[in-house]
């Protein structure tokens, strides 16, 4: 069957050939002349040497275009255009053209990279990295870093060179970060007689105020959420929890990753995860305006700063402070966060991997700070640098809402954490949380949770080892 | 007795009427239910949305996440892309299926049978398996980025809709053929003045099919479309999601935009629809 299957495959294709062939001339009716042109470049750009050919010909100069893919939509895909737009009008020899990909970019990019017409530069925020850079689809930026920004690393916050290096080298470099803190509700607190301007700093004190919080009525219905953990790989960084050794082996068992699962448990002893789900869907979704937070009936929220124009937007009234990550006394790590952010990379078949490499130095602010300064307060973003941080209108755009003041100053902090950098990154994160609602739920205790997930990475490890 | 027994029956009908009725129309509002949700999220302020017990009726309505949804993406632009698309894929897909399923069921060739079975071998192939090679394929003749990859292979026939339609041809008595044989016609002309006037609930049921699959097409514009500008609906869409949240307003109102055509198609041809699905056996 197979056989047949290929067969017809090859006919197909012979005819389609033909009927291209065929059809070329006229185009089809829904062409008109505008995409013929188009497809006509896409042919050109083929080769080097048409590409060439293609500029020579054309003898306005060597402009060329730089094909830039984003994953931002809506008001981030036109914050992204006006970007776009800045740097072509001050780069004459290079245009770029950006298109906004939505729903599964990594399906789209990942056919036309095996098709061999990838774009020369894109923006991602999923974990893709070394897996992406381990299957050979996207390429090392040292030989650029090396000549054109040598200090490159020590102008970063530390953390965010990690992000984008793999086995050394560097393969993303980041342009805007996210850190996570905990907000609380200033006004539950007043309520059930507690000081609001002495939040819980560490988990033995988050504990200890937990029954003043919750409200539970007669039927066992929760009518106010306290804290519930969540999130494992957030808190772990706060317990001094590790997921991979330096060598990039797993790490699952961690006794402080295993201390912040039991935690977790503790919480979900006490209160039943599946009537706190219930109530958190009852009122939230992913949107903005319905962040169960915003409502008042959740006292704590672990997110990222952009949720503070979120406030100001849909709950002006809602009296809130913000505290780094609670950790537990002795053991623990303070101003400890999980971070990530968005950075760009140069697929391995680009085509002008020079002309991408210079929009991506100059989106990230290296060299070019000040214009940084003042486009990342645009989409609510934390700077790679912190001399994108120093500059006056980044300080400016702090003082406006004075705790965002916290968020950036976490980066600087020796414990934030990223997700470890190794080719399993993404199936990594995605059993942990299967591994931390099993816990949640009850089905498994947190050691065996966390000895099965150990298990599974490695077998993950040593089949993709094998490829 | 008899006017007892009579009156009954009529009971007894009046009863099973009524029961199949409320049956009919309780699944009828289960089926609108998500219809409704969009409509009524559509006209609601942003903080309305989620509130649990859900409100049907929105505080305000909120007209403006219409004008304001149509114009936040070039909205006429994805519809005249999608309909240009769709136009073509129809076209495409009800000819070329139709002609083949002809070949398919009436008339006699050698190897007919497994050259049928090895066309239904190829529905069995998800679209995710074929993905790549095709887009070599449509790269090396440089259609990437044009809107021929989404056109062309209609006109290669549909697997599953050839072998709809040679179903519904075995079904016509072979008789009105050889009449019109004996007559002198051609087998194309048979096929055309003959065969497709009697088997038009099955082609509109391909059409409609075909409309609707083309319509919601999102994998195929995300892969080949390389320009904003040639967006579908269906990419467009996906515009109100994004990162840290999404504008469900908006994206309700845009949806509902979208979903119209569909919905005023059906209710136009609800009844040859439903009589292609009846004749054909199928069930959509």
């Amino acid at each position: 069957m197979k056989y047949h299957v290929r067969t017809f495959f090859t006919l197909l294709l012979v005819v389609v050939i033909a009927f291209g062939a065929a059809c070329s001339s006229s185009g089809t009716p829904a062409a008109g002349g505008n995409e013929d042109a188009k497809a006509g470049t896409t042919g050109q750009k083929e080769g080097d040497d048409a590409q060439t050919a293609a500029d020579a010909k054309s003898g306005n100069g060597e402009k060329v275009e730089v094909v830039y893919w984003h994953m931002w939509t809506s008001d981030w895909k036109k914050l992204i255009d006006s970007l776009v737009e800045e740097f072509n009008s001050t780069h004459p020899n290079i245009h770029v053209k950006a298109l906004s990909i939505t729903g599964d970019a990594n399906a789209k990019f990942l056919t036309a990279q095996a098709g061999g017409d990838p774009p020369d530069v894109m923006t991602q925020w999923n974990q893709v990295i070394p897996s992406w850079a381990e299957k050979g689809a996207i390429m090392s930026l040292e030989q650029y870093i090396k000549t054109d920004a040598p200090d490159l690393r020590s102008w970063m916050y530390p953390i965010v060179a990690d992000i984008g290096t793999y086995k050394g080298e560097m393969y993303a470099v980041p342009f805007s970060m996210n850190t996570f803190m905990l907000f609380y509700n200033k006004d539950v607190f007043k309520e059930v007689g507690l000081d609001p301007e002495q939040p819980p700093t560490t988990t033995q004190e988050l504990d200890a105020i937990q029954d003043k919080l919750w409200k539970i009525d007669d039927r066992g219905f929760i009518q106010r959420v306290g804290f519930m953990p969540g999130w494992l790989w957030q808190w772990s960084t706060a317990f001094g929890g590790q997921w991979a050794d330096k060598d990039g082996n797993p790490t699952a068992t961690n006794e402080n990753n295993l201390k912040t699962l039991e935690w977790f448990q503790s919480y979900a002893k006490k209160y039943d995860p599946k009537k706190i789900a219930a109530f958190n869907k009852s009122m939230s979704s992913n949107v903005n305006a319905a962040w169960p937070f915003l409502s008042g009936k959740q006292v704590f929220a672990v997110d990222g700063m952009w949720r503070l124009i979120d406030l100001k937007n849909y709950a002006p009234n809602l009296n809130y402070g913000i505290v780094p990550l609670p950790y537990p006394e002795g053991s623990g790590k303070p101003n400890a966060s999980w971070v990530n952010g968005n950075y760009n990379i140069i697929p391995a078949k680009a085509k002008h991997p020079k002309e991408a490499w210079e929009f991506i130095k100059w989106l990230t602010g290296y060299g070019n700070e000040a214009w940084a300064a003042k486009m990342l307060p645009k989409g609510g973003w934390i700077p790679p640098s912190p001399k994108i941080t120093e500059q006056p209108d980044y300080q400016a755009f702090m003082d406006e809402i004075p705790v965002r003041r916290k968020f950036v100053e976490l980066m600087g902090s020796e414990n934030v954490q990223i997700t470890p950098v190794i080719p399993v990154q993404q199936y990594y994160w995605d059993r942990a949380g299967s591994a931390e609602e099993a816990v949640m739920n009850g089905k498994k205790t947190p050691k065996q949770a966390l000895e099965d997930l150990q298990k599974e990475v490695e077998k993950e490890i040593a089949k993709s080892s094998k490829k | 007795m008899t006017s007892k027994a009579g009156l009954s029956r009529r009971q007894k009908e009046w009863i099973r009427e009524g029961i199949s009725h409320i049956c009919l129309l309780g699944l009828g509002v289960t089926f609108l239910f998500p219809f409704i949700w969009m409509l009524s999220t559509a006209l609601k302020p942003e903080a309305q949305i989620f509130k649990w017990p859900p409100e049907w009726i929105p505080e305000q309505f909120i007209w403006s996440n219409f004008p304001e949804a149509l114009t936040f993406v070039p909205f006429d632009l994805y519809i005249k892309n999608t309909l240009l698309i769709c136009f073509w894929t129809i076209v495409g897909t009800t000819i070329s299926s139709a002609i083949v399923a002809y070949g398919f069921s009436r008339i006699q060739w050698p190897g007919r049978n497994a050259l049928f079975l090895v066309m239904l071998s190829t529905m069995m192939l998800p679209y995710q398996v074929v993905m790549i090679p095709l887009f070599i394929i449509f790269k090396q003749i440089g259609w990437v980025g044009s809107f021929k990859p989404l056109i062309v292979p209609a006109f290669f026939g549909n697997a599953f809709f050839i072998f709809l339609l040679r179903q519904f041809f075995l079904t016509i008595p072979h008789e009105l053929s050889d009449a019109a044989r004996i007559d002198g016609c051609s087998e194309f002309r048979i096929f055309w003045q003959v065969i497709v006037p009697l088997a038009k609930p099955a082609l509109a049921t391909v059409a409609l099919f075909t409309f609707m699959g083309s319509w919601n097409d999102f994998l195929g514009p995300l892969i080949y479309l390389n320009d904003e500008s040639m967006y579908t609906i269906s990419l467009g869409l996906q515009q109100f999601t994004g990162q840290y949240g999404t504008r469900w307003g908006m994206l309700m109102a845009a949806s509902t935009v979208a979903t119209l055509p569909i919905i005023i198609l059906f209710f136009f041809t609800q009844k040859t629809f439903i009589q292609g699905i009846s004749t054909t056996g199928l069930k959509g």
